[in-house]
């Protein structure tokens, strides 16, 4: 049952993120990113990570990939067919996609070798799920690093309101 | 009376136990009580929005003093079945300059997020149909996927009309789920559990709407103008944008995206229900029955609320938002941590 519904949500992911390199509209694009970014929480699920699964339906599905066609509609405003076309880079990419994959499979054989069996018995996820204990990671031990990303983001947010407004030109 | 109240649990029992006895494997025994439980959330779905149709225009009809729908059955209660019937049976007309494959999936994908959200919700002690540790978490974020279907629909449809309204649907329910989300902190500080049934059963002594008014008030507000209900309906003000980003749709397609609406409203309803207002906890009756009837008390206040205020300016809601409900929430947040930890101090003194 576990390996069936991995399977059926890892063909979701793999076939959404060819379909929207394919695409050739870039709107259906963002939308099957939103489907690949969908299946990689139900993936998340699986692994009893509710926690990153909901993250990840929340600011990857719901957020991020809406901000993307947001941003896509907003802007184009002729025919979207051939929006996505392709490029000359074909085999600098291939090269890239190449060293990130042999970068992933080498992490992943070593991760694998390193530690040892999985339990035989699936374990089962805690009370309260991995929230409690992510939480209390957060405002405990790397209290610090995450009051330093909330002050990057808070940096990052106004200069995103210094650069959206441009220069006076007006006052409004 | 206590087995009226597990009733329903008595029920899966007895389901499961019939089928271990006929030699089921654990995993399909589970996936036919999934099926069982998904068609049971279906028919309360079903239901649910016949009902809500009728009690929304009798309602509208009570307050300006009209009769409304009262001819087909006894008080009308026959019309909204009839209405139904007439949406199936119309024809679904799809216009030759649409992007068909996003016009098409939009409705099922908007109707398939509001059938997942009433997984969710615990209708009873025991009763959550998806009964996870961050189940509130998990509402939130599913419920903001239907932006994207009302998007696809916007855009797909290929009117400058239906675009508009996706696009003010966006940045309003974007806007407003930060000051939703807010508002259910405080209620999670109080019961220390992000699960819906917990929440629930902490509210046994005391509702959460006496110790958290403020959060009550935010979460009214941000969920009107999540559910984009009047006086939060910009997004398909008739007299702007025809429909908004249903304007293309006709038949059962359109229907889909009307069914969603008084879907969400009960769903909505039952969440603010659950955080608010004790969920399934009462005297006496069974919880199913205090769950359903605290719900429905909730959907009659955002009716009302419906009727009595006019539609507000674009970007008045927006300023009204990020100016006033977002500091209030935060506020309320920083009250509800004082409160908390004075009322921990106290407590240990006064032993």
């Amino acid at each position: 049952m576990e390996s069936f519904l991995f399977y059926a949500f890892a063909a979701l992911v793999v076939i959404s993120a060819l379909a929207m390199i394919l695409s050739r509209n870039l709107v259906h694009s963002a939308l099957y990113m939103a489907a690949a970014f969908l299946g990689m929480a139900f993936v998340y699920l699986l692994l009893r990570a509710d926690y990153i699964a909901v993250v990840q339906i929340l600011v990857y599905v719901g957020a991020i990939s809406i901000l993307f066609v947001f941003g896509i509609m907003l802007t184009k405003r002729d025919r979207m067919d051939g929006s996505n076309g392709f490029n000359r880079y074909g085999i600098i990419a291939g090269l890239v996609g190449l060293a990130l994959f042999a970068l992933l499979a080498r992490a992943v054989t070593v991760a694998g070798a390193s530690r040892a069996a999985p339990p035989a018995d699936v374990p089962q996820a805690p009370a309260g799920g991995s929230a409690v204990a992510i939480s209390n990671l957060f405002l405990g031990q790397l209290a610090l690093p995450l009051e330093a990303s909330a002050l990057l983001l808070l940096a990052a947010l106004a200069g995103a309101v210094v650069i959206g407004k441009g220069r006076e030109k007006s006052k409004c | 009376m206590q087995t009226l109240n597990d009733l329903f649990l008595i029920v899966s029992g007895l389901l499961r136990g019939a089928m271990g006895s006929w030699g089921f494997a654990p995993g399909l025994t589970d996936a036919i009580m999934a099926l069982v439980s998904f068609v049971a959330i279906a028919a309360l779905v079903t239901v649910n929005i016949i009902v809500i149709l009728w009690v929304d225009r009798r309602f509208a009809a009570f307050f300006q003093e009209r009769l409304g729908p009262n001819r087909v059955g006894p008080f009308g209660l026959l019309q909204s079945i009839n209405d139904a019937v007439k949406l199936i049976g119309k024809e679904s007309i799809m216009p030759a300059a649409v992007d068909k494959r996003v016009y098409k999936f939009a409705p099922v994908l908007i109707f398939t997020v509001t059938i997942v959200l009433y997984g969710f919700l615990p209708y009873g002690k025991g009763l959550a149909p998806i009964d996870m540790g961050a189940g509130l978490l998990f509402f939130v974020a599913v419920s903001s996927t239907s932006t994207i279907a009302i998007l696809m629909a916007g855009w797909g449809s290929n009117n400058k009309y239906s675009l508009l309204g996706g696009m003010r649907t966006v940045a309003q329910v974007i806007s407003y789920e930060i000051p939703l989300a807010f508002s259910m902190i405080g209620v999670v500080m109080l019961s220390g559990s992000m699960n819906l049934g917990s929440i629930s059963a902490a509210q046994h002594t005391l509702w959460n709407i006496i110790l958290q008014p403020i959060a009550f008030f935010v979460f009214i507000v941000a969920s009107l103008a999540e559910l984009t209900r009047s006086p939060f309906d910009m997004t398909e003000a008739e007299q702007e944008l025809i429909a908004g980003y249903h304007t293309e749709y006709s038949g059962m397609r359109f229907a889909l995206f009307f069914m969603a609406e008084y879907a969400n409203l009960f769903s909505v309803a039952a969440l603010g229900a659950t955080l608010f207002l004790g969920g399934w906890e009462g005297p006496l009756l069974p919880g199913y029955l205090w769950f359903i009837g605290k719900t429905w008390a909730m959907v009659l206040v955002i009716l009302w609320l419906r009727w009595s205020f006019p539609r507000a300016r674009v970007d008045k809601m927006m300023k009204f938002n990020w100016k006033v409900l977002i500091p209030l929430s935060i506020a309320n947040i920083l009250l509800t941590g004082v409160g908390i930890k004075l009322y921990q101090y106290f407590s240990t003194v006064g032993r």
